[in-house]
C-alpha cells in the first residue's frame, strides 16, 4: 500500500503543480461563462464615448424629447461610472434598466439638430462621407409625415451609421421616437396616455415552486422561483461536473503517455506492478479532482453567499454531486489512462478519445430539454446511461424538481458497476500496453489487449 | 553468508505470439558475482531479465529469486536499470531519485541519494530538472536510480550503451565496487569486450537458447583453440610449417600461431629460440568473441543483428 500511496502522491503533485493545469483551472470558467463575466470588464475597457449625432427632424416635434432623453442618459452613465469606480463592481446591475431599455454601451449622445426639414441627395452624400471619416457618428432623418397615423404605407425614419445594425444608439432612438409618436397618436384619439399606460400594465404571474410543509407544520407560500434557480444553478452545477471530469481525465492521459514516451514505465515496473501503478495514479488523480471541486465549490459558495442565495444549494445536492464526481472521475480517468498507455503520440489518441468525448458531453446537447422537463423521457434515459449520468442527474436534482428518489440511486449504482468493470478492463489493457511499442488504433484492438493480458 | 544461488531458472520458457523468446533455459547465478548476459540483440537477454524481475511471468518453468519462486513484482532487494530507460523530465534529479528509492521501500532516501550523487560526481546537477541533463549525466542518474535502495541484486540491461569513455570507466568502477561490497550484479551487453573485462561469469544466449555459461576464466580455458603471439627480432618471419602449429597469421604485433594442442607450446618455444632472437612470446587465451564465433558458427555470423558485426573492432588482446 505504501508504494501505491507514493505513486498517488507523485501523480497528485505532478498534476496540480503544472502550469497547464493552473491555466486551465482559471481559463475554463472564463470560457464557459465568458460572455457574462467578461462583458462588464470589456465595457470598462471600451469606456464611455461621446457620439456625435446629426438629427434632421422633418416634424419639428422631437427636439425637446430627444434632448431630454440624451441628458437623462448622460446622467445615468455618469452615476454608473461613479458607482463602478467606487465599488470596483461590474456596472451592469439590474437597476440599470431605464426608460430607454437596457443599456449595453456606456456612450453618451451629443445631438445636433439640422436647421432644414429635409436633405437633398447631395447633402446626404456629404453627411455620409463625414460618417465614413469618423467626423460624425450617425445621421437620423425623421420624415415630415412620421406623426400621421394609420397610413397604408407608413413613413420610415432613417438611421445612418457605419454600424447601423448593431448600434445601441439606433435602439435608443427608436425607443424615444416610438414613445413620442405613441403619445401623440393617443392624444389625437382623445385618450389620456397615462390612462392607457395603466390599462396596458403587465399582469404579474409569479413562477412559484410547489408548496411544502415548513418545519413548524404550517404550509407557507413558497418563495418565487427565480431564473437563478431555474436555469443558472442547474446549468452551472452541470458545467462544474463537466469541468472537474475534464480537468481530471485529460492530465491522466498525458501522464500515461509521458511515462510511455519518455520510457519511464519500465523503470517503474522494476519496483511496482502495473496494478499498483494504475491504482496509485487513479488515487492521485481523484485527489486532484477533489482539489478542483474544492476550488470551484468554494468559489461558488462565496458567490452564492454574497448574493444571499445559499439556501438554493442543499447539502444533499452537494453529497450527490461528490458521489457522482468520484465515480465519474474514476471512470473517465481510467479510460484516458489506458488510451495514454496504448498509443505512442498524442495525435494517435485523438481517434480513440472522440467517442469518449461524445458520450461525456452528450448531456450538453440536451440540457435545455432536460431542464424544462426534468422527469421527461430524455432526462431519464440520459440518467441511466452511465457516461452521461453524472452531468444529467446533477442537472435534474439542481432544478429542485421531485426526481423519483430511486433514480439517483439506480443511476449511481449503474455508474459504479460500469466504473468497476472499466477499471478492471483498463487494468488489464494497461498491463498489456505498458511495454508495447505499437499503437492501438481502435477500441477493438484495445480490448483485444485486455484478453491478451 | 548464504551460499544458495541468488537467482535460479529451471527449465524456463517464454513465448510472444509465434516467437519463442526464451527456450528451456536453466541457469544458476551465485551470490556476489558480476554475471554477464551476452548475445546479439534479440537473443532473449532482456526477456530473461524481465522474468527475473517478475515483469513477465514464464510460460513454463520456475524462476526463483532470493529464495522466492513467485511474486507479482520484483523484490525490493532487487534493483533494475532497464535498457529502455527514462525519468520524469520535469522533476529535479534529487526528487526523482528519492521517489524511485521510496518505491523500493526506502523510508528515508535522503542520505543515500545524496551519497550516490556525490559518489558519481553529480552534485552540480542534483537540483536541475531531468530534461536539462546531458546524455552522459542522465545515464549516471539512471544508474543511481537502480542502486540507490542498496539492493542485494542489481540487474543492469545494457548499462554502458552510449557512454563516453570517462563515464564508462566511472560506471564500470561503480559496478565493481558494488560487487566488492557483496551485491550481485547481472548485466547484459552485446559488447564482448566489456563482458570480458568486467564479468566473473557469463551466460551466452543465442535465439533464446543457452549456448554457454559459467565462470569466465573456465570458459576461456576450455573453449577455443590455444594460440601463441610471437615476435622475432629484426622482423624475422616465422616459418609456415612448424611442428605443433596448425596455422600462422601475420599481424601488426608479430605472428599469431594456432597450436594443435596446448602442450605444444614448449616445443614451439624451443624451436623459435633456435631460429633467432625471440623478442615476444605470449600464450593467448581465446576472446569471448572468438569463442562465440566458434560455437554459434556460420549461422551467427550471417545474422544481421549479430554482435559479430557490431563488435568487429573488439580486439582487446586476451593476454594471460
Amino acid at each position: 500500500m505504501g508504494k501505491v500511496l507514493w505513486v498517488a502522491h507523485r501523480e497528485y503533485t505532478a498534476m496540480i503543480a503544472t502550469k497547464a493545469f493552473l491555466i486551465t483551472l482559471v481559463m475554463m470558467p472564463i470560457f464557459m461563462l465568458g460572455g457574462v463575466v467578461l462583458m462588464p470588464a470589456l465595457q470598462r475597457i471600451e469606456g464611455s464615448k461621446i457620439r456625435q449625432i446629426m438629427v434632421v427632424d422633418g416634424t419639428g416635434r422631437f427636439r425637446e424629447p430627444l434632448e431630454m432623453a440624451a441628458a437623462e442618459r448622460s446622467a445615468v452613465v455618469d452615476s454608473k461610472l461613479a458607482a463602478a469606480q467606487a465599488a470596483q463592481d461590474g456596472p451592469a446591475d439590474d437597476e440599470d434598466r431605464t426608460g430607454f431599455g437596457n443599456m449595453d454601451s456606456l456612450d453618451r449622445y451629443a445631438l445636433t439638430f439640422y436647421p432644414e426639414k429635409s436633405l437633398t441627395a447631395e447633402q446626404r452624400l456629404e453627411f455620409g462621407n463625414k460618417i465614413r471619416e469618423g467626423e460624425l457618428y450617425a445621421l437620423v432623418e425623421i420624415p415630415t409625415d412620421l406623426m400621421q397615423a394609420s397610413q397604408e404605407d407608413p413613413p420610415v425614419a432613417r438611421f445612418v451609421s457605419n454600424d447601423a445594425v448593431l448600434s445601441d444608439a439606433r435602439r435608443w432612438l427608436a425607443d424615444v421616437l416610438q414613445r413620442v409618436v405613441r403619445q401623440d397618436r393617443l392624444r389625437e384619439l382623445g385618450l389620456d396616455p397615462l390612462v392607457v399606460a395603466q390599462t396596458e400594465g403587465p399582469v404579474p404571474l409569479e413562477p412559484t415552486r410547489p408548496y411544502e410543509r415548513a418545519a413548524d407544520g404550517s404550509i407557507a407560500p413558497n418563495s418565487p422561483q427565480e431564473s437563478m434557480t431555474a436555469i443558472f444553478l442547474p446549468f452551472g452545477l452541470m458545467m462544474l461536473m463537466f469541468m472537474v471530469i475534464f480537468l481530471a481525465a485529460q492530465p491522466m492521459m498525458e501522464s500515461a503517455l509521458e511515462e510511455k514516451s519518455q520510457r519511464i514505465s519500465e523503470v517503474l515496473l522494476g519496483s511496482v506492478s502495473p496494478t499498483q501503478l494504475m491504482a496509485g495514479k487513479l488515487i492521485g488523480n481523484v485527489a486532484a479532482s477533489l482539489v478542483i471541486f474544492a476550488i470551484y465549490g468554494l468559489g461558488g459558495f462565496f458567490l452564492l453567499k454574497r448574493w444571499d442565495l445559499l439556501s438554493l444549494l442543499p447539502p444533499s445536492l452537494m453529497a450527490w454531486f461528490l458521489a457522482f464526481q468520484l465515480a465519474a472521475v474514476l471512470l473517465f480517468s481510467s479510460v484516458f489512462l489506458v488510451i495514454g498507455a496504448s498509443v505512442s503520440q498524442l495525435k494517435e489518441a485523438q481517434s480513440l478519445l472522440m467517442p469518449i468525448w461524445m458520450m461525456m458531453v452528450a448531456p450538453l446537447m440536451v440540457w435545455f430539454f432536460a431542464l424544462r422537463d426534468p422527469n421527461g423521457i430524455l432526462a431519464t434515459v440520459f440518467s441511466f446511461f452511465p457516461p452521461s449520468a453524472p452531468m444529467m442527474i446533477i442537472l435534474r436534482l439542481a432544478t429542485g424538481a421531485a426526481v423519483p428518489w430511486w433514480q439517483p440511486w439506480l443511476a449511481l449504482a449503474l455508474l459504479l458497476v460500469t466504473t468497476a468493470i472499466v477499471v478492471w478492463l483498463a487494468g488489464n489493457i494497461y498491463r498489456a500496453s505498458l511495454l508495447r511499442g505499437d499503437t492501438a488504433r481502435n477500441f477493438i484492438q484495445l480490448l483485444s489487449r485486455a484478453r491478451a493480458a | 553468508m548464504n551460499q544458495a544461488p541468488i537467482v535460479e531458472l529451471a527449465d524456463v520458457s517464454k513465448r510472444f505470439g509465434r516467437q519463442l523468446a526464451v527456450d528451456h533455459l536453466n541457469l544458476s547465478i551465485p551470490r556476489g558475482s558480476i554475471y554477464g548476459f551476452i548475445g546479439p540483440n534479440g537473443s532473449g537477454k532482456t526477456t530473461t531479465m524481465r522474468m527475473i524481475l517478475r515483469i513477465y511471468q514464464p510460460d513454463t518453468g520456475r524462476v526463483t529469486v532470493l529464495g522466492q519462486a513467485t511474486g507479482e513484482t520484483a523484490d525490493d532487494r532487487v534493483g533494475y536499470l532497464p535498457e529502455e530507460r527514462g525519468l520524469y523530465p520535469r522533476m529535479t534529479v534529487r526528487r526523482v531519485l528519492r521517489y524511485l528509492a521510496r518505491l523500493k521501500g526506502v523510508r528515508d532516501p535522503r542520505p543515500r541519494v545524496d551519497q550516490w550523487i556525490n559518489r558519481l560526481g553529480a552534485d552540480a546537477w542534483a537540483d536541475k530538472r531531468v530534461d536539462q541533463l546531458s546524455k552522459g549525466m542522465g545515464q549516471k542518474i539512471q544508474f543511481i536510480a537502480a542502486v540507490v535502495a542498496d539492493p542485494e541484486l542489481v540487474i543492469l540491461d545494457e548499462p554502458f550503451s552510449g557512454l563516453d569513455p570517462v563515464n564508462l570507466n566511472l560506471l564500470r568502477d561503480a559496478v565493481r565496487e558494488l560487487r566488492d561490497r557483496g551485491t550481485t550484479v547481472i548485466l547484459s551487453t552485446h559488447d564482448m569486450a566489456v563482458a570480458q573485462d568486467l564479468c566473473d561469469a557469463v551466460l551466452m544466449i543465442y535465439r533464446g537458447q543457452k549456448v554457454l555459461d559459467g565462470p569466465l576464466a573456465e570458459i576461456r580455458r576450455s573453449h577455443g583453440e590455444p594460440r601463441l603471439r610471437v615476435r622475432l627480432a629484426h622482423d624475422q618471419p616465422v616459418p609456415e610449417h612448424l611442428p605443433g602449429v596448425s596455422q600462422v597469421e601475420r599481424n601488426e604485433a608479430g605472428f599469431d600461431l594456432t597450436l594443435t594442442e596446448p602442450s605444444a607450446k614448449r616445443q614451439v618455444l624451443q624451436r623459435l629460440m633456435d631460429l633467432g632472437d625471440l623478442e615476444h612470446f605470449e600464450f593467448v587465451r581465446p576472446s569471448l568473441h572468438d569463442i562465440f564465433v566458434a560455437i554459434a558458427g556460420a549461422e551467427a555470423s550471417h545474422n544481421p543483428t549479430s554482435f559479430i558485426e557490431s563488435n568487429g573492432q573488439a580486439t582487446t588482446p586476451a593476454v594471460q
